[in-house]
């Protein structure tokens, strides 16, 4: 091909053709990189060194070529040229620079060929050498070589990152990285290299975490770091958090020259583009909050920089103080304009802005609610500092009027020795001001103002309490209940800790209104009454449910609310009523503490007698044949069963549907709960009695286990009846005896 | 991520828009020149043609200090459609005194022209699609609109430069393009390696969608480029200025590479002194910052980036 010696000129087109012919067929590479290397080694001119890195790096780059053909190409005579080029002294920068970047593109090659081939150490010192010469010189170089050797940087940490493995049995499909290597392998020992590549990483990341506003250097970096970020979740974090200690607006500030605000937008955009990329392609990493966060904060800052800068753009000179021709008016501009001069009114006093057509709006032409409505919104929003320069202001300006009425007030001290007060305030519409308070002072209607009292409420009658009370029940529970949803998840972690009602939710508030039902006003109603009617004693007045006081709203509501959806409030339900039951028990201990206890009382709970059976009344009609858990579940869990009320299970068998799961709960009543065992059998005695055939086949054997006897007992005592009957034909006898028995 | 070109037509027959500077106080009026070659010039002239640069808003490099042979930065330019903006600075690179390898591209799904109503797009696929197919579609379907609103006179330039539009991510970067130097496009010659040094984008959604798309790609090739965005408003007229601006800040920065390239040969780097011993890269920054300074309606934005 050529001859050494000849000039760049004749040189550079021949080479230029071999190239075309590459581009034309890349399988032309190989052979035509192992006849044009050795052609390069010789001493060129630097158009033809230039040539050559660029070939190089061009060949190692092309995506025309699959990996294993490059991994071949790797010659002694490429890596010796590579050498050269780096370590010749003085060597141009292009060359230096296009020789980094073809180390770059060599990399991963050589990496992967020296895994499969642990005896090639000549090449990977060669590569070691190479590396330890871009890292020695990296600092100091000129810029283009520090730019390349960047990218070097961010290769190397690339390759010795631990990568995906798609595909263990086919190495060859496999991403280039650290995974590939083997443990024992004697040239890449992983200790090392792992060591290593935190070094490197760490250099890499240095312009960063320096915070560095040297736009090339930068940009380069980040623009590099994306691939990391992406395929190597090892690092990713540690470059993140890097990226997000980056400020770069930094460099901001006062008036910038063009090229600053150049620099500026570049490190802005580049870094808001990296982090948007991330974004983009990992919605769900952890740390997405703060890079959202990050982003955000970064808008806004920029908005902020380029606006002051705007703003900033001719400062006012230094002030000479000796030209004061020149001065400037440096004073910040007054906020309010001044008060027109004495004699002014409470209004000019006060008013503040200068815009006529405010100042004549007539604020009564507002109704009076509106009035308070936006007053207290505005106080609620007011800017604290603007209402204290306000608020300055006026007694700045009160203080003034009170300087000049002690002038004039002086003047007319010596002008008149009849000095009269009375002549001073009766100037209406005049503030002259003086050491008297202000109401003296400002003009004053001529009228006498006594303290102002407005009217007392009537007092309410009960049909308006009642009417008040059902609303404000009414609104409270809307706005309870349209409050989010519940928050078990939060309940269940906070277990026995949990205070009932800490939070705004529902479940928080349901508490709470089970307690305002039950506890808040037990004992007020029944000391009204005691008032009333002292004689009655209080605790034996049973409770009136239909009295609309306001826990009995309360109850009513829970008590509809539960029925709206039964099955799924069932529990809210049982929570309530054991509530009930808690408060009527207190009540009859503090009841029994302050009078004599009467065993009668003791046992009373008369809330929750009422309200269970009511609420167990109206639910028994709806319970349906597959509701037998329900049933079992909210009869099991009363805190307290009494034959009322486990006699209203007693309709469940008159239809043959539901007569089953009213004997699975019995049953599980008596097996389960055997305090109340008697009032179980009883109750399905009394079934048995008033029941069909059916009835009485299906709690027969129930009866048969749990009263022995019974059963031949009744049946004598039936045909006992039918004798009777016969001799009593009005069947008075009958009836008498089942009483007797319920 | 298309632009809708409709728009440009609307805002052309409206008035002559008025940018929003971003960086710098607006002139009172136009760079000298602009306005006075605005207005005649019919988008058929940029056919082939070799528009002198003006030369009040040239800070005007020496013709002579540049070798028609010597070092070339070879570019890249992107819109949306790679029809009217891209196309105009591809040509105006391309055909300039330098003659810079120019390869051009467009970052929106398809290829969209304004068709006979504004809710009737008329949409390309990139890639597949030439230019003279487009224009004899279009010529079929209504001659006199699309000869009214400047589609046909477009598409005419268009097939005189290359072949077809081309997106963005479809590019593969470093792959051989010897297509088009066999087809005589305007630009390729010197672009056959698939590679650049520049990239110029005329709207900034098309400049972050390059940067995230390098992104993306990982940077295969290690090789940097520089990633210009040139805020251009989608229209003839606006696209005339805007190629002539693009063209001026290509010369600045191939007579900066240039520089540095001949003071780094002959003497080392270590000669010189000042500014010109700053290499390339060292004096975008500065370079755009002095273009921006001339050309405030045109807000520009820059970052280096990876192949």
């Amino acid at each position: 091909m050529s001859a050494p010696n000849q000039s760049a000129a004749e040189m550079l087109p021949r080479l230029e053709q071999v190239r075309r012919v590459c581009l034309e067929d890349p399988n032309q590479y190989s052979s035509v990189v192992t006849g044009v290397v050795p052609i390069l080694q010789g001493q060129h001119a630097v158009e033809v060194r230039r040539w050559g890195a660029e070939f190089i790096a061009e060949v190692f780059a092309t995506p025309a070529l699959p990996g294993q053909q490059k991994e071949q190409m790797i010659s002694d005579m490429v890596m010796t040229l590579l050498r050269r080029m780096l370590d010749t002294p003085n060597e141009d920068t292009t060359v230096v620079k296009t020789a980094i970047q073809a180390c770059a593109s060599i990399y991963p090659y050589m990496f992967r060929k020296v895994i499969a081939q642990p005896d090639l150490s000549l090449f990977w010192h060669d590569m070691t050498a190479i590396k330890q010469n871009i890292l020695q010189r990296m600092d100091v170089a000129p810029m283009p070589i520090r730019i390349a050797s960047i990218k070097f940087l961010q290769k190397v940490v690339q390759v010795q990152t631990p990568g995906l493995i798609a595909d263990p049995r086919r190495s060859e499909h496999n991403e280039t990285s650290i995974s590939l290597v083997p443990r024992n392998h004697p040239l890449l020992p992983l200790p090392n290299l792992e060591a290593e590549t935190s070094g490197i990483l760490d250099r890499l990341l240095t312009v960063i975490q320096d915070n560095s506003i040297d736009p090339l250097l930068v940009d380069a970096t980040m623009n590099s770091l994306a691939v990391l970020i992406k395929t190597r979740p090892a690092i990713q974090t540690k470059i993140l958090l890097t990226v997000l200690n980056y400020n770069p607006l930094r460099a901001a500030g006062g008036p910038m020259t063009a090229r600053q605000i150049v620099v500026i937008k570049s490190l802005q955009r580049t870094t808001r583009a990296l982090l948007r990329f991330v974004m983009r392609i990992m919605p769900q990493h952890p740390l997405a909050e703060k890079i959202d966060l990050y982003l955000r904060r970064l808008q806004s800052n920029t908005v902020n920089v380029f606006t002051q800068a705007q703003s900033l753009k001719r400062p006012a000179d230094s002030v000479d103080e000796i030209d004061a021709v020149k001065r400037q008016k440096l004073e910040p501009v007054r906020r309010f304009p001044s008060m027109a001069s004495p004699p002014v009114s409470y209004a000019q006093l006060y008013t503040l802005i200068d815009n006529p057509d405010f100042q004549q709006f007539d604020v009564k032409i507002l109704r009076e609610d509106i009035v308070s409505m936006i007053s207290s919104m505005l106080m609620q929003h007011v800017d604290s500092k603007s209402l204290d320069e306000a608020i300055a202001e006026v007694q700045q300006r009160y203080q003034t009027l009170q300087e000049a009425a002690r002038k004039s007030a002086g003047i007319t001290a010596e002008d008149d020795d009849d000095y009269d007060p009375e002549a001073l305030s009766s100037s209406d519409n005049m503030v002259s001001g003086g050491p008297q308070s202000l109401e003296d002072v400002l003009p004053q209607p001529a009228l006498e103002l006594g303290p102002v009292e407005l009217p007392k409420p009537e007092p309410l009658n009960e049909t308006e309490l009642n009417m008040l009370t059902m609303q404000t029940v009414a609104h409270v529970f809307e706005t309870a209940l349209s409050s989010e949803q519940n928050s078990s998840v939060l309940r269940q972690k906070l277990g026995i800790n949990r205070l009932a009602g800490s939070s705004n939710d529902k479940d928080s508030w349901l508490t709470l209104f089970t307690r305002l039902a039950t506890r808040a006003p037990a004992g007020l109603h029944s000391l009204i009454e005691s008032e009333v009617d002292l004689d009655d004693q209080p605790i034996e007045t049973g409770p009136s449910p239909d009295h609309p006081n306001a826990a009995n709203l309360i109850r009513r509501q829970l008590f509809d609310y539960v029925l709206d959806d039964w099955k799924h409030r069932l529990s809210l339900g049982l929570t309530w009523l054991t509530e009930e039951w808690y408060a009527d028990k207190i009540q009859v201990i503090g009841t029994a503490n302050g009078d004599a206890p009467t065993t009668k009382t003791d046992s009373r709970t008369p809330h929750y007698d009422y309200w269970t059976r009511e609420l167990f009344q109206t639910l028994i009609p709806r319970f349906d044949k597959d509701d037998h858990r329900i049933l079992i579940r909210f009869l099991s869990e009363l805190p307290s069963l009494n034959h009322n009320i486990l006699s209203i299970v007693r309709p469940l068998t008159r239809d043959p549907a539901t007569v089953d799961i009213c004997k699975k709960a019995l049953q599980y009543l008596y097996l389960m709960r055997p305090p109340v065992r008697e009032l179980v059998v009883d109750t399905i005695e009394d079934i048995w009695r008033e029941g069909d055939d059916d009835v009485k086949s299906t709690m027969g054997p129930l009866l048969q286990k749990w009263r022995p006897g019974f059963l031949e007992q009744a049946v004598e005592e039936t045909k006992k009846e039918i004798e009777d009957t016969r001799t009593f034909p009005n069947g008075v006898k009958g009836e008498d005896s089942v009483v007797a028995t319920t | 991520m298309s632009v809708d070109p409709r728009r440009a037509r609307i805002q052309a027959r409206t008035a002559t828009p008025v940018h929003q500077p971003a960086l710098a106080p607006k002139p009172a009026t136009p760079p000298p020149g602009q306005a006075a070659q605005i207005a005649p010039v019919p988008p058929q002239q940029l056919d082939g043609t070799t528009d002198p640069r003006p030369a009040a808003s040239t800070p005007a490099p020496p013709p002579s200090a540049t070798a028609p042979d010597s070092y070339k930065l070879k570019f890249c330019t992107v819109c949306a459609s790679n029809n009217n903006r891209s196309m105009e600075a591809h040509l105006r690179l391309a055909a300039s005194d330098r003659s810079y390898p120019v390869i051009s591209f467009g970052t929106g799904s398809y290829v969209r022209l304004p068709g006979p109503t504004i809710s009737q797009p008329q949409v390309y696929n990139f890639n597949t699609t030439s230019y003279d197919k487009m224009h004899n579609e279009l010529q079929a379907q209504d001659a006199k609109l699309y000869k009214n609103n400047g589609i046909l006179n477009m598409l005419d330039r268009n097939r005189n430069i290359k072949w077809g539009p081309e997106r963005f991510h479809d590019w593969v970067v470093g792959k051989a393009r010897l297509d088009p130097v066999a087809r005589g496009d305007k630009g390729s010659a010197g672009a056959e390696g698939g590679v650049v040094d520049v990239i110029f984008t005329c709207e900034e959604r098309c400049w972050d969608a390059v940067v995230d798309n390098l992104l993306d790609r990982g940077a295969p090739l290690n090789r940097p480029v520089h990633v210009f965005n040139v805020d251009i408003r989608d229209n003839h007229e606006e696209a005339l200025v805007g190629g002539r601006a693009i063209l001026e800040l290509a010369d600045n920065l191939n007579e900066a590479a240039n520089q540095s390239m001949s003071i780094h040969s002959a003497n080392g780097w270590d000669n010189g002194s000042g500014v010109a011993r700053e290499s390339f890269d060292e004096r975008v920054p500065d370079i755009l910052a002095d273009w921006q300074e001339r050309w405030p309606n045109l807000p520009a934005l820059w970052t280096l980036s990876w192949l």
